[in-house]
């Protein structure tokens, strides 16, 4: 079922109030698509371009958006696949981050990263995830995003998700317990 | 209860039950494992992730979100340059803008030949984007609908595009805007 906010949104926008729409829905969706961005790119500033390149394409495509899936779907769709584009050109341009000593100095120096130790092992915990399957430990284990909206956004089945995401948790697990000290 | 050839025996019906047990486990939303057990330490971390927020970084992103969005757009290929020249033109007609132009668009356009011009003309409207009104910038995107739509963009037929322009475009299709 149609939520009435994106039925509005689809409606200002098809009957031609294209910046109506786009400014409601850029509302509605803002917080939302950063928070599932910065939890796959981490750093707030890439978060920032990666969400405007997102509101970019929307903005681009919305017209041929045929209802086949839910708005939001589709939205977090472009987000996710945003970031994955962004993380893949990232490690392409630098040359290889072993231990990820760069990205470690790169949370270091955000201002807008809580500097807690656990916290900053977790992140690198993540950072060792593929992309996708970083994308299903976020979505999954911050959002408590079902399998089923995953398998929509993400592709694939419910199984492999499922299947992506326990990989996902024992990854980073075994990292903690080997790099938190308290443990 | 059911047996087989080694008299084993299971509950009746078991097999059917079981099925729909692992069924219902593969494809609903239970997660494959528990996280107290299996992933302790992380499950002492609970939901924190450590990001913070510039403040009121959502009112901020919702008032700039038109001009960062047609700023990016814009830039596609070097055919917009011709789109912002031709709309600072007109702004020049109208004397909305500080650029000193006493030239008849139509002329203008002609007058345009190298990339430097046309650049140095953008460049002044991504400087002074925040000087313009969304109504303003919206109407830029007259022109860059227009241009979106040429996908083969080349120097050698970058003249024949803004004759194309001026030929559109009449300045009284703007007037209505000012």
């Amino acid at each position: 079922m149609i939520d009435n906010g994106d039925k509005e949104i689809l409606r200002l926008i098809s009957a031609g109030s294209m910046e109506a729409g786009f400014n409601t829905l850029v509302q509605d969706y803002q917080e939302k698509l950063y928070w599932q961005i910065r939890r796959m790119v981490v750093i707030h500033a890439d978060a920032d371009d990666v969400l405007q390149n997102t509101f970019i394409k929307v903005y681009k495509n919305i017209l041929k958006f045929e209802g086949q899936a839910q708005l939001s779907t589709w939205l977090h769709r472009i987000a996710i696949n945003e970031s994955i584009s962004f993380l893949k050109s990232k490690k392409r341009k630098r040359t290889e981050d072993i231990g990820g000593i760069q990205f470690e100095k790169k949370l270091v120096e955000d201002k807008y990263f809580d500097h807690d130790e656990a916290l900053l092992t977790l992140q690198k915990a993540i950072y060792t995830l593929p992309e996708k399957q970083r994308a299903v430990f976020t979505m999954r284990y911050y959002d408590e995003v079902p399998y089923k909206e995953m398998a929509e956004i993400m592709g694939g089945s419910v199984g492999s998700l499922k299947a992506s995401y326990h990989h996902a948790v024992k990854k980073v697990e075994e990292y903690l317990k080997t790099h938190v000290s308290y443990v | 209860m059911s047996r087989d050839k080694s008299n084993m025996r299971v509950p009746e019906d078991y097999f059917n039950k079981r099925k729909n047990d692992f069924l219902h486990f593969a494809n609903g939303d239970e997660d494959m494992l528990d996280m107290s057990k299996d992933a302790p330490v992380l499950a002492s971390l609970g939901k924190r992730d450590g990001f913070l927020l510039p403040e009121d970084y959502f009112v901020n992103l919702d008032l700039r979100k038109d001009k960062r969005i047609v700023k990016q757009i814009r830039p596609q290929n070097w055919i917009i340059y011709a789109a912002a020249a031709c709309v600072l033109c007109l702004f020049g007609y109208f004397g909305l803008t500080q650029i000193d132009s006493t030239t008849a668009p139509s002329e203008f356009l002609v007058e345009l030949e190298s990339k430097e011009d046309i650049e140095k003309a953008y460049e002044f409207l991504i400087r002074e984007l925040d000087g313009f009104t969304n109504e303003e910038l919206m109407y830029e995107d007259v022109f860059a609908d227009f241009l979106l739509e040429e996908e083969n963009i080349t120097d050698t037929n970058l003249e024949t595009i803004i004759n194309e322009l001026s030929d559109e475009f009449q300045i009284e299709d703007f007037e209505d805007i000012f």
